[in-house]
């Protein structure tokens, strides 16, 4: 008998990537934006003109140099996503339940009046999601939960060439941890005697075992940047983010067999199989010492892609500050998931072919000149990384837009709070809750359309002393 | 303005085109089927040979894609997944009349009546809009397997461990057929409604009542909303599968007859009159041919049982056999009208296709065509229809479904 596609479990790495239904929205494929409530709220538009904290590590490293003093920056993201999947076969509709997930990020600078150099440290969060959905869901062998954390830790060292124009940037070093809980399917698996179950009528998304990956990696990578002054009134800059690369070569994999209670309904012509003969009866080596979905360690790796990011800003209205970018991820990198297990369950590769996505980023802030409160508004549409072959409840990825909003409150001498409001919409994508086995299979394959939509609440403050 | 103003303001103007581009939010509605009628969003056929596309004794994916449910759904314009048996099948059709050959494949070497090649891969889906089982009666849709016909490969094939209604409700139906019953008195009547042990026994119809409403009670109660035709039973004596006695008195009719029973059939002209009514069931020849029988004839009953009894259907007994139908379809009907389904009784098509075709009409295979010996509208095993009946089937379902639901479903063709 053969062993189940654990792959997907891989596939689940998938998910590592993944994880990124929920939480993923907030950016194409599984990457996120959530870095600064200030940032947020200009739509992520600030490479020209970073704000005016130390989040400008991230959103640009040659930035730092614009701030004097000290500058400690810390904040949170919520981001709760509403997803479903609506099935062609059934027309019946499933929800997804991924709980909200919060994304911390905190930066310190130091860059003392006067001088080239400013120097720093930043935390934050660009790549990571979760999915879960309900235990009735045929995409369960997908994935029913899946889970990636990733963070990167930044120092930075920006230097000021002249007034008008400075360069930046720093080290990386990334850690990842990925989870994934996937159904496996009797159904794909096969018999003592040749057919498999579906061959034998079992339908398709019958779980007769549940698998659990779990492992976590490091990598390192590095990130520059660009600001320039081309007159009183325009602004430019440019950031650059290199790919990091997760080797997760020491990942649990366990597995648990599911009773089906079903039993063999007759004697099958040509084979040895008898009428009452019970599948988990048929199945249950497979869980024990010698079988295949024994307990055993996984590796897989998953690229986070390099970003670029280009942006020009306009401040020649009184109190106004307009700030155009376009980013780029190079989410090309994303094209395979290698799932290779140290034990006896089958490896395998799990095909992506992801694209390069581009987005346009759109900022405005508003100063109150009374009182200095700021008041913030973006816009965002993002192309989507995942070709429409895969489009899976791993990774829901399709095009989407944000509309932010955001004020800035000064609390005191050197106190500002930053709150924000997004929310992202998306127009649905056709996808498939089962997972490609061959690179020619087609999209017309999709079994339904997912639709999702997210609500994103940041604050942050900062202090300046 | 100056040149930056006008920069900004474009930009300005950029982003709010790019807003308005958000809003069109209707690019990519859900693609599910879309049905002539919102009531046929879902389709499932329930039911036995006929419904499965059984034909020739036999069933595989080619047969199976000449169903009338197929030919509906297709109408309906809406999803039909079935469980695709491999080729040359599960048990594979016969392919000769005289021989009952079997269809074969370049791969698959000789095949018999137990030759039973499973689904095929691409059949294998979470949910069937064709869940009908070869073989089953009217107890069998609400049970699952086993013990409920214990040995039929098929229903483990097709259901997976589940009763018909179960896998039915996993499609989340919204417009079902359904067509049951007939085997409750098919074979019994073939074998000419012989005792114990020589055949098997026809279902009682307070039976059978029970368990067509156990069947219907859940169907229903599964899927809230519901709409659909419930089938009424074929009076099974009208197949051709019945021969009338009165070929028996052509000698040219036995001696081709007895080619295919491969040895000579004697017929006892006493009980074989001018005047004699009864039917005789075809598969009498097969157990000739095997030898479990005599190559004996005779139309009615003798003092050597179960010669003359056996697949010997007399008068009497057809009366027998046609009362039960008709109270069979007596409650099928006043269970369809309870529950505001249609009601079909494809009688009216037989007799209608008897008008077409001489074989329904007179009862005596064409053994001078042995490529269609019981007509174009019954298959080699003169029991199930053919494409060209399924057609028919399927079109005489339309009527009843346009005139019940009001909707405009096209004839198949």
């Amino acid at each position: 008998m053969s062993v189940p596609r654990v792959s997907r479990l891989l596939l689940a790495s998938t998910a590592l990537a993944g994880f990124m239904m929920p939480t993923t929205l907030s950016a194409q494929a599984f990457g996120l934006n959530e870095i600064g409530s200030c940032a947020i709220a200009r739509g992520f538009a600030t490479t020209a003109t970073p704000c005016k904290d130390a989040s400008t590590i991230f959103w640009n490293p040659a930035g730092a140099t614009r701030i004097d003093g000290w500058n400690v920056s810390l904040g949170v993201a919520s981001i709760a996503l509403s997803a479903d999947f609506h099935q062609d076969t059934t027309g019946r509709k499933f929800s997804a339940n991924p709980p909200t997930r919060f994304v911390p990020h905190g930066f310190l600078n130091y860059h003392k009046a006067g001088s080239q150099l400013a120097y720093g440290i930043g935390f934050y969060v660009p790549y990571g999601l979760t999915s879960q959905w309900p235990n009735d869901f045929p995409g369960r062998f997908e994935a029913t939960k899946a889970s990636l954390a990733t963070f990167y830790i930044q120092p930075n060292i920006a230097f000021q060439i002249d007034s008008n124009w400075s360069v930046g940037g720093g080290p990386i070093y990334g850690h990842s941890s990925v989870e994934l809980i996937q159904a496996l399917d009797l159904s794909a698996q096969k018999t003592p005697v040749g057919p498999t179950f579906g061959q034998l009528g079992v339908p398709q998304f019958t779980q007769f075992g549940t698998a659990r990956l779990k492992g976590d990696a490091s990598a390192w990578g590095a990130q520059i940047g660009v600001w320039g002054r081309i007159n009183d009134h325009w602004n430019v800059g440019l950031r650059l983010l290199s790919q990091l690369s997760f080797k997760y070569d020491n990942a649990d994999a366990t597995f648990t067999q599911v009773p089906t209670n079903l039993l063999l309904g007759a004697d099958l012509p040509g084979t040895t199989l008898k009428q009452g003969t019970p599948f988990d009866a048929i199945l249950a080596p497979q869980f024990t010492t010698g079988g295949a979905l024994v307990s055993q360690k996984v590796s897989t790796k998953i690229d986070h892609p390099a970003q670029a990011q280009v942006g020009a800003s306009y401040s020649g209205w009184k109190n106004w500050l307009l700030e155009a970018d376009y980013a780029w991820v190079n989410w090309k990198s994303f094209d395979k998931l290698p799932v290779t297990f140290a034990g006896p369950a089958p490896s395998d590769t799990l095909i992506e072919n992801y694209n390069n996505t581009s987005s346009i980023r759109l900022g405005a802030e508003y100063t109150i000149p009374t009182d200095g409160w700021k008041l913030r508004a973006g816009f965002v549409g993002a192309s989507s990384a995942a070709p429409a072959e895969t489009v899976t409840p791993l990774l829901p990825e399709q095009d989407r837009y944000y509309w932010n909003f955001g004020i800035g409150v000064p609390l005191g001498k050197g106190f500002t709070a930053d709150g924000t409001y997004a929310h992202v919409f998306t127009n649905g994508a056709r996808g498939r809750i089962i997972e490609r086995t061959s690179p020619t299979q087609p999209a017309d394959l999709n079994s339904g359309v997912f639709n999702i939509a997210a609500n994103i609440f940041a604050i942050t403050l900062r202090a300046t002393f | 303005m100056s040149r930056t103003h006008f920069a900004a303001r474009g930009a300005l103007a950029l982003g709010a085109l790019l807003a308005l581009a958000a809003c069109d939010n209707n690019t990519n509605d859900v693609v599910v089927p879309r049905p002539a009628n919102p009531i046929f969003l879902s389709y499932v056929a329930l039911g036995n040979s006929i419904t499965a596309g059984f034909q020739s004794d036999g069933i595989n994916d080619s047969t199976q894609k000449q169903s009338y449910a197929l030919l509906l759904a297709k109408a309906m314009g809406t999803r039909y997944a079935y469980p695709g048996l491999t080729m040359p099948g599960c048990r594979p059709p016969i392919a000769n009349f005289v021989t009952q050959a079997r269809v074969t494949t370049a791969t698959s070497g000789p095949t018999t009546a137990n030759s039973c090649f499973f689904r095929t891969a691409i059949s294998i889906t979470d949910a069937l809009n064709n869940v009908a089982v070869p073989g089953i009666q009217s107890a069998d849709p609400s049970q699952q397997t086993p013990p409920a016909q214990a040995g039929n490969p098929l229903e483990q094939i097709i259901l997976g461990g589940k009763s018909m209604v179960q896998r039915a409700l996993d499609v989340h139906p919204t417009f079902a057929t359904v067509w049951v019953g007939n085997n409750d008195v098919l074979a019994p009547a073939i074998a000419g409604l012989a005792p114990p042990p020589f055949a098997p026994q026809a279902t009682p119809v307070t039976t059978f009542v029970q368990n067509y409403a156990k069947m219907i009670n859940e169907l229903v109660a599964g899927a809230p909303g519901l709409r659909g035709v419930l089938i009424g039973v074929v009076q099974v004596a009208n197949a051709p599968v019945m021969i009338t006695s009165q070929a028996f008195r052509n000698a040219q009719f036995v001696g081709a007859l007895s080619v295919a029973a491969g040895q000579q059939l004697m017929v006892d002209f006493t009980t074989c009159t001018p005047t004699n009514l009864s039917l005789i069931g075809f598969p009498i020849i097969a157990q000739i041919k095997a030898k479990v029988l005599p190559p004996i004839i005779a139309c009615a009953k003798t003092p050597t049982p179960p010669l003359g009894d056996l697949f010997v259907l007399d008068f009497a007994e057809q009366a027998q056999v046609k009362a039960l139908i008709d109270g069979y379809n007596g409650y099928i009907k006043a269970k369809a009208d309870s529950i505001g389904f249609g009601y079909y009784d494809p009688n009216t098509t037989l007799a209608r296709l008897a008008t077409q075709d001489p074989v329904l009409a007179t009862h005596v295979p064409d053994l001078a065509n042995l490529a269609a010996p019981f007509g174009q509208f019954v298959s080699l095993d003169g029991i199930h229809p053919t494409a060209a009946a399924h057609i028919q089937i399927a079109n005489d379902l339309i009527t009843v479904i346009n005139a019940k639901y009001g909707t405009a479903l096209k004839p198949a063709s």
